[in-house]
């Protein structure tokens, strides 16, 4: 008699006042998905039938950081995290379409298992996206239950490596996967090969700090933007419809600044096969590794479509300045030109590339918008701009953020004769 | 009322409108381009070309209400407009959730039967920043939710699934109620059992009116009566009614030996009352034939017996030294007790 509110007052409310929870449950879904996850559990002491709404949430969204219980015992908060986390997925009934995880700030103190049993989890839940923000501290080996997930369409993982062979031969693949971003990843032999074979269907390919011994290949009918950084030996593509590259090569270096590797990158077949791109990013040391005689020039077909370019270069460098100037020479239709220099304390003898070009034809048609990172005021660089200036007709806005320039060559900057008349120099 | 309004801003315009009808019947006509940014109205529009006139209005769902609808169009109508800049939306958007709770939760539901996407996610985001950060009773508050889990079902204690320091804090609270609960339901025991002590009372007086020659039944309620007395004491704690239960059984046996025995003591029980609470009668009798050593070898079995609760009593002929074993176990098991209870029959 004394136990809960008497049953005919209950029944009233719900008539006449409750609107919340007679939303549909894709509604009420998405209401506590935009939750913390921990006050969407709490949801489960509203009501009657509020009482399991939360075991059928479709989106979950774990972070180390809500469990930070402020009294600096960091091990204890791990614990109750992995506890909570497992709990909620042991009494979650239901598919779960979206599983995050944010554990980048703290080390977990188990072994990697918990991610392993989280992974087998949602493999029977058909997942389709995951984000696992995991620290570097943690780094793990995918788990085999992350190829059994059939449904992935979105897939972000972090601080984990890949094995050779590590693709179960008959595997289905991924065919719904769209994007696959890998970070501070290492490869061995041919993983990376495989996994993007069995991903017919991808469009976005990221992998940023990559670590890996050999080359790459990658081999993709439907990509469409591929960003790979890191070490790596040499990249084979073949991707036709590619329109965004972005590639940054590190080189391992000593303590001096001076590249003990020699940049094996064959640039020239490389550039060969990306016919159709719209944006290219070369950054990184990937510019040193251009030959001499630049291939590109017996090339004949044009970069019809590049519209933005965007360098790493060392502007004083022969090479790397005949590069530069066969793409510009390739790509009528570029709009946008993006250069980060740099500048290397060598003895090489001041080139009078830039200037000594011929002026005839107009290398900027179309440029419009042209930004400079660390411009040095080097000779160099001057004289590209100066070439710029002078050649590029509809030129709007030329941004350069400085390291601190000298008075005079800023004004000799300022003073340069400009083609285009709404040419605009921001110093920033 | 939106009919009129819109032929004085735009009277000399060529839009084309299109007439929407609510479940309630009333009819609208709104821009076309403003009505074609839902996905829902487009379709209608689009393939079974209903809208163009007052007669074919394109039928709502039943969620959306006028009100809900004016917002809804209202929305349209802003955003529909390609010109604006994405700060200009975000503060239109913040705006336009500054509403009363009911009413959003009405538009949320509008916007979902209409399948217009954007508008679902803002108002479902502008809901959970409410619920955020609230007790359960604000919430229930707000939303007008009825307060219908029981008691019992409160207190199960969420064990570990949510640290949230609110929660343990309600959790405790209703440990504390529980125990609270239990302890009214224990004062309402030990007034069941004192009314039937006064019971007690009353039929010893009759026993004692009617002198010791009375029927064995007479002395046995009398020996019941007794035990009961002086085992509540002891019991009222635990609130058991399993030792009632036990101890009716124990007396049902102790009775018949009692009845036996104790013929000459049954005109002053109240003298026996206060000392002994351990013993369930007046065992004198039965002691007396008893040595220390077989005492401690009783008691070792009893310990014996407490460990593995299924072995058999062998003595059971000095039924007065298992009475005091089984009321010392009084304070342990209840079903030991029972066991022991069961074996005397």
């Amino acid at each position: 008699m004394d136990h809960g509110s008497s049953p005919t007052k209950v029944r009233k409310s719900v008539v006449d006042e409750d609107f919340i929870s007679n939303l549909p449950e894709a509604l009420k879904d998405k209401i506590l998905c935009c939750l913390p996850i921990k006050e969407a559990v709490g949801t489960c002491l509203l009501s009657r039938s509020w009482r399991y709404t939360w075991a059928s949430m479709t989106e979950l969204m774990f972070r180390r950081a809500d469990f930070a219980s402020g009294n600096g015992n960091a091990d204890d908060d791990t614990c109750r995290f992995l506890k909570f986390t497992d709990m909620f997925l042991f009494l979650h009934n239901g598919p779960i379409l979206k599983f995050g995880l944010n554990t980048i700030e703290n080390e977990m103190v188990s072994t990697g298992g918990h991610l392993s049993r989280w992974m087998l989890m949602l493999s029977r839940n058909k997942i389709k996206e995951i984000q696992l923000w995991t620290s570097i501290r943690d780094s793990y080996k995918i788990p085999s239950c992350f190829f059994s997930c059939h449904e992935l369409e979105y897939v972000y993982l972090r601080a984990c490596f890949f094995t050779s062979l590590q693709l179960p031969p008959l595997s289905k693949g991924f065919k719904q996967l769209r994007t696959l971003r890998l970070e501070y990843v290492s490869v061995q032999g041919s993983s990376l090969e495989d996994l993007v074979a069995s991903c017919p269907n991808l469009e976005k390919l990221s992998i940023c700090r990559l670590c890996s011994k050999s080359n790459i290949n990658i081999r993709s009918t439907k990509l469409k933007m591929l960003t790979i950084e890191g070490r790596f030996i040499h990249l084979n593509l073949h991707a036709p419809y590619l329109t965004s590259v972005w590639i940054g090569l590190e080189l391992k270096s000593d303590t001096d600044g001076a590249l003990t590797a020699r940049c094996n990158f064959n640039l020239s077949p490389f550039i060969a096969s990306l016919s159709d791109v719209e944006t290219i990013r070369f950054h990184g040391q990937i510019l040193e590794c251009v030959e001499h005689e630049f291939l590109i020039l017996k090339q004949p077909r044009l970069f019809n479509r590049l519209t933005e370019i965007s360098l790493e270069i060392n502007l004083g460098n022969l090479k790397q300045a005949n590069f530069a100037l066969s793409l510009f020479q390739h790509a009528p239709n570029l709009r946008l030109v993006k250069l980060k220099f740099i500048s290397r304390n060598s003895v090489v003898p001041t080139v009078h590339f830039w200037e000594s070009l011929n002026r005839d034809v107009c290398l900027f048609q179309n440029v419009d918008v042209v930004s400079l990172f660390n411009f040095t005021g080097s000779f160099a660089e001057l004289a590209f701009l100066k070439l710029l200036l002078e050649d590029a007709p509809v030129l709007r806005k030329v941004r350069i953020s400085d390291k601190g320039l000298d008075k005079d060559v800023l004004k000799n900057l300022l003073m340069m004769r400009r083609a285009s008349r709404d040419a605009e120099i921001l110093i920033l | 009322m939106s009919e009129s309004e819109l032929s004085v801003i735009k009277p000399e315009s060529l839009k084309t409108y299109i007439w929407l009808q609510c479940f309630d019947g009333s009819i609208q006509q709104v821009e076309e381009e403003v009505a074609m940014f839902c996905p829902m109205i487009c379709r209608e529009i689009v393939k079974n070309g209903t809208g163009s006139s007052k007669n074919h209005a394109i039928a709502l769902p039943e969620r959306v209400n006028p009100s809900s609808l004016s917002l809804i169009l209202d929305y349209c109508r802003f955003h529909q407009v390609p010109g604006r800049s994405n700060k200009e939306r975000k503060s239109f958007d913040e705006k336009f959730v500054r509403i009363d709770t009911e009413k959003l939760c009405e538009l949320t539901s509008a916007a979902d039967s209409l399948q217009l996407k954007p508008l679902v996610d803002l108002t479902s985001r502008a809901l959970a920043r409410i619920i955020e950060g609230k007790t359960p009773e604000e919430i229930r508050d707000i939303f007008h939710l009825p307060d219908d889990l029981t008691e019992e079902e409160k207190l199960e204690p969420l064990k570990n699934l949510n640290d949230d320091p609110r929660i343990r804090l309600l959790n405790r609270l209703y440990a504390k109620k529980r125990k609270e609960l239990q302890e009214r339901q224990k004062l309402k025991d030990i007034q069941v059992k004192q009314e039937q002590k006064d019971e007690r009372s009353l039929d010893e007086l009759l026993c004692f009116i009617n002198g010791d020659g009375g029927s064995g039944g007479g002395k046995a309620g009398k020996n019941k009566k007794k035990n009961k007395r002086r085992k509540d004491p002891k019991n009222l704690p635990k609130a058991d009614p399993e030792h009632v239960n036990k101890d009716e059984g124990a007396r049902a046996v102790s009775c018949n030996v009692g009845a036996v025995n104790n013929i000459s003591r049954a005109p002053c029980p109240s003298s026996d009352v206060q000392g002994d609470n351990e013993y369930p009668f007046e065992d004198g009798d039965l002691d007396d034939g008893l040595d220390p050593a077989m005492q401690e070898e009783l008691d070792r079995e009893v310990e014996d017996f407490a460990r593995r609760l299924n072995s058999v009593w062998p003595e059971r002929m000095h039924l007065g030294q298992e009475r005091r074993i089984e009321s010392q176990l009084i304070g342990g098991n209840g079903s030991l007790q029972r066991f022991s209870g069961f074996n005397h029959r």
